[in-house]
């Protein structure tokens, strides 16, 4: 590697470790890169233009929108709902009540575009009623902090979108490739929980829970709006029909039709609704405008080729490769949260990967999977925090309940990399994607 | 005097947080009522793809100052975590100092640009024809609202108030992804 490469690193390492707002401080070290090692270059010009053609990109208008989705549904009653909901339906499966928390997590992901906002809309009901009727603690905390994850792999994903902004990869294809795995995780978490609850009676409290076919209707009545909503966003996109930032619009819409149905659409509500999105919204357009000033300024740099000449002098070959980054990303989703990990990485890691001869859209249901992993690993973990706000137990209890759902996740890992067409069958057939 | 300047920072991010909401509101009514016209009537409302964008842009940096005293950016805070409060305030004035020497470059660049588009009369390429400079001045408002507010925090870490308010009860827990 040469100067600008370690410069660079070396700068990022210094800002992020002194604390400084993750996108504030990707811009800064663009900035000083630039204007040091370009010294005849108008940066402040190229800053000014660059964030501004940014923020002003078709394609992110469904951020916010989305992100409004989730909102509005958080404050509807929606918790209460997908307990009961699911509920009735899972007596006859081991494990009973505890697969609520991975249907559920599943639903909400497919309505909510966050795995932060997942886990605490789901657990805000589950965790009490289960810890309640007597449940074992671990497996309940545990599987929450990993299905909640599924927020961001199961469309709409706020993660997918900045994917696709910062490598122009069709966000419309990555969210119908994020379904299948979406729901392959979800099932080997049921599986998983279902065998230790057959393997060990004690887990699962003795007395069960009774549910008439009369309470299964109910549920069905209840979660119908939900659902219906969820199948009309992703309806729309995999026919073709409508492109991301439509779909998110009629997200918005069903999404107060849902609070309506519910009554519980108030001018308070959308208000508080509103300004949770900016909020949000905010956090995330001040990361991506660093990120993307950063990458164009690293790729004036040279640096993605410079770090690319150093990997490919070790020879990996292309699964060596894969196997690196998910070391790689483990170590950094320790300290990072997920979305910084990306995209501070991915000017570098991206163009190394399809020169490696990895589909794009492969590549980032890899990464989502690999920030799901970041969610629950201490010291910054998010998924752990969210469990801990709401139980008050320790972050170590928490890690130490969801490893066997990050061991999960990690498989996973690497059953789609030895077969990638789990990710890209389904993009392949839906109609008129680009 | 320092306090009226922290309470007018604190009304205007504010204020500017609560227009960022309006436009999302308005974004959301422009594209149902664009998907609308397109299916009932076949006919696509001129301005809805140019203004929805410029919207975007307020959108997304419009409410950055107040997300910043909510306590909304993400920031690793791990090299704190060991250090007693007098220390992690020495530390914090060091990542609020670096962070406003960013954004006043960033709000001198785009005042700048903005100041440029003006001058030059650079209109946009859709048939509206509307002057760039206008929306261009909202992006300039947000960032240098938000040099102002990382001052405010620098001022506030100096005087020993607290840096972030605001209630985390009814909001998301978390507001992160």
């Amino acid at each position: 590697m040469t100067a600008p490469a370690i410069t660079v690193i070396a700068m990022l390492i210094a800002m992020l470790g002194s604390a400084v707002w993750v996108g504030l401080a990707l811009m800064g070290v663009g900035i000083v890169g630039l204007e040091f090692f370009r010294p005849n270059m108008p940066v402040s010009k190229f800053l000014a233009q660059d964030v501004w053609g940014s923020m002003t990109s078709p394609e992110l208008i469904a951020l916010p929108l989305f992100i409004l989705m989730g909102e509005l549904l958080f404050h509807t009653r929606l918790s209460e709902m997908l307990f009961r909901g699911l509920s009735p339906w899972t007596t006859r499966l081991p494990g009973r009540l505890m697969h609520v928390n991975i249907l559920g997590c599943t639903l909400f992901a497919a309505a909510s575009g966050s795995s932060a906002a997942t886990a605490a809309t789901v657990g805000r009901i589950t965790l009490g009623e289960l810890f309640k009727r007597g449940y074992n603690r671990d497996l309940a905390l545990g599987s929450l902090a990993g299905a909640g994850t599924l927020g961001l792999l199961i469309p709409p994903s706020i993660i997918l979108i900045i994917y696709g902004v910062l490598t122009k990869a069709s966000i419309l294809q990555l969210f119908i490739a994020g379904i299948v795995p979406g729901a392959i995780l979800a099932g080997s978490y049921m599986l998983y929980i279902g065998i230790r609850a057959a393997l060990n009676p004690a887990l699962t409290p003795a007395t069960e829970e009774t549910f008439t076919w009369g309470d299964r209707m109910r549920g069905i009545l209840d979660l119908s709006p939900v659902v219906f909503l969820i199948a009309l966003v992703l309806g729309s996109m995999y026919s073709g029909i409508a492109g991301p930032s439509e779909a998110a619009t009629v997200g918005v819409f069903g999404a107060l039709v849902v609070a309506a149905l519910q009554r519980s659409l108030r001018f308070r509500t959308l208000h508080l609704a509103l300004m949770g999105t900016i909020k949000t919204t905010s956090m995330i357009a001040l990361i991506l405008g660093g990120a993307l000033f950063l990458s164009k300024g690293m790729a004036f740099l040279g640096v993605p080729r410079q770090v690319a000449d150093a990997i490919s002098a070790m020879e990996l070959g292309p699964f060596g490769l894969i196997a690196v980054l998910l070391v790689f990303y483990a170590i950094l989703g320790m300290v990072l949260d997920g979305l910084s990990a990306i995209v501070m990485t991915l000017p570098i890691t991206f163009p190394l990967v399809i020169a490696a001869g990895f589909d794009p859209i492969w590549f980032g249901i890899f990464l989502v999977v690999v920030v799901e992993m970041s969610q629950i690993t201490p010291p910054v973990g998010f998924n752990l925090f969210v469990v801990q706000g709401l139980t008050g137990d320790s972050i170590g209890k928490i890690t130490r309940a969801s490893i066997p759902f990050f061991l999960i996740m990690a498989a996973f890992v690497i059953l789609i990399a030895v077969f990638p067409d789990i990710v890209t069958y389904l993009p392949g057939t839906a109609g008129n994607l680009d | 005097m320092i306090d009226t300047f922290l309470k007018a920072v604190d009304g205007l991010t504010r204020l500017s947080a609560w227009v960022a909401a309006s436009l999302l509101a308005v974004l959301a009514l422009l594209g149902m009522a664009e998907i609308l016209s397109r299916a009932l009537f076949n006919y696509s409302i001129p301005i809805a793809f140019e203004y929805s964008s410029y919207m975007l842009a307020f959108i997304m940096f419009g409410g950055s100052a107040w997300a910043l005293r909510e306590g909304g950016h993400i920031r690793v805070t791990l090299i704190m975590g060991p250090f007693g409060p007098r220390s992690r305030r020495v530390l914090d004035i060091g990542a609020t100092a670096i962070g406003l020497a960013v954004s006043i470059y960033l709000t001198y660049a785009v005042i700048a640009f903005t100041v440029g588009t003006y001058v030059l009369g650079t209109n946009s390429f859709f048939p509206s024809e509307t002057p760039l400079a206008i929306p261009q001045t909202g992006l300039a408002f947000s960032v240098t609202l938000l040099t102002l507010a990382l001052l405010a925090r620098l001022i506030r870490l100096f005087i020993g108030e607290p840096t972030e308010a605001g209630n985390h009860d009814e909001t998301l827990e978390e507001n992160v992804i």
